[in-house]
């Protein structure tokens, strides 16, 4: 799953600790959720979604997996 | 109701103290006195990593985000399932070198500890699964 975070975050001059501290998460999870190692809980993914005012589909994107 | 339930821990230190005073001047066997220091030392080593947990909790917010961040809870039990693994295998290990050096009695407890191993996942697994 890919998503805008890093780009939302440095739209609004976040760094990941801000974010982090925000969200109340570490800020690996942020550097994970970024690079796309890591795929969020439902209810972290509403949390990141309404931090910056959109909706979920508008952060995340859901890729159906080929093969 | 949880800030008073850690307070509960500094009753493991009262324990420990009563443990030490029964194997300095209680008169059990040999025996009785290492169960009694196991006990003393699980006992103690619970109470003390509660009551520092709690403190640390209060006192530092990020440890708190820390422990509960989501990723490194998935971190943990995913650890936990591999480092399971690895004792099962060990378990195994440790059992095979028992029957070969004939010693009876620790190759069953091992062997028994191994077979339980997976009645204690599906046990687990059943209670869980009637939770979630």
């Amino acid at each position: 799953m890919k998503n805008r975070l890093e780009e939302l975050r440095r739209e609004r001059g976040l760094n990941q600790e801000d974010l982090a501290r925000a969200l109340r998460v570490s800020r690996q999870t942020i550097g994970s959720l970024e690079n796309g190692r890591y795929n969020p809980s439902i209810a972290l993914a509403f949390r990141i979604a309404r931090y910056f005012g959109l909706s979920i589909e508008e952060v995340f994107i859901y890729e159906e997996e080929q093969g | 109701m949880k800030r008073n339930r850690a307070k509960l821990w500094y009753l493991g230190y009262a324990a420990c103290a009563a443990m030490l005073l029964l194997i300095a001047f209680a008169d059990f066997p040999r025996s009785a006195d290492i169960g009694l220091a196991c006990a003393l030392g699980a006992v103690f080593g619970v109470s003390h990593v509660e009551l520092w947990y709690d403190k640390q909790v209060k006192k530092d917010e990020n440890f708190e985000i820390e422990v509960e961040d989501e990723r490194n809870v998935q971190i943990k039990y995913r650890a936990g399932f591999l480092a399971c693994g690895v004792d099962m295998f060990l378990f195994g290990l440790a059992t095979v070198v028992f029957i070969i050096m004939d010693y009876t009695l620790p190759a069953v407890v091992t062997g028994v500890m191994l077979a339980a191993q997976p009645l204690i996942l599906i046990a687990a697994s059943s209670v869980i699964s009637k939770r979630i």
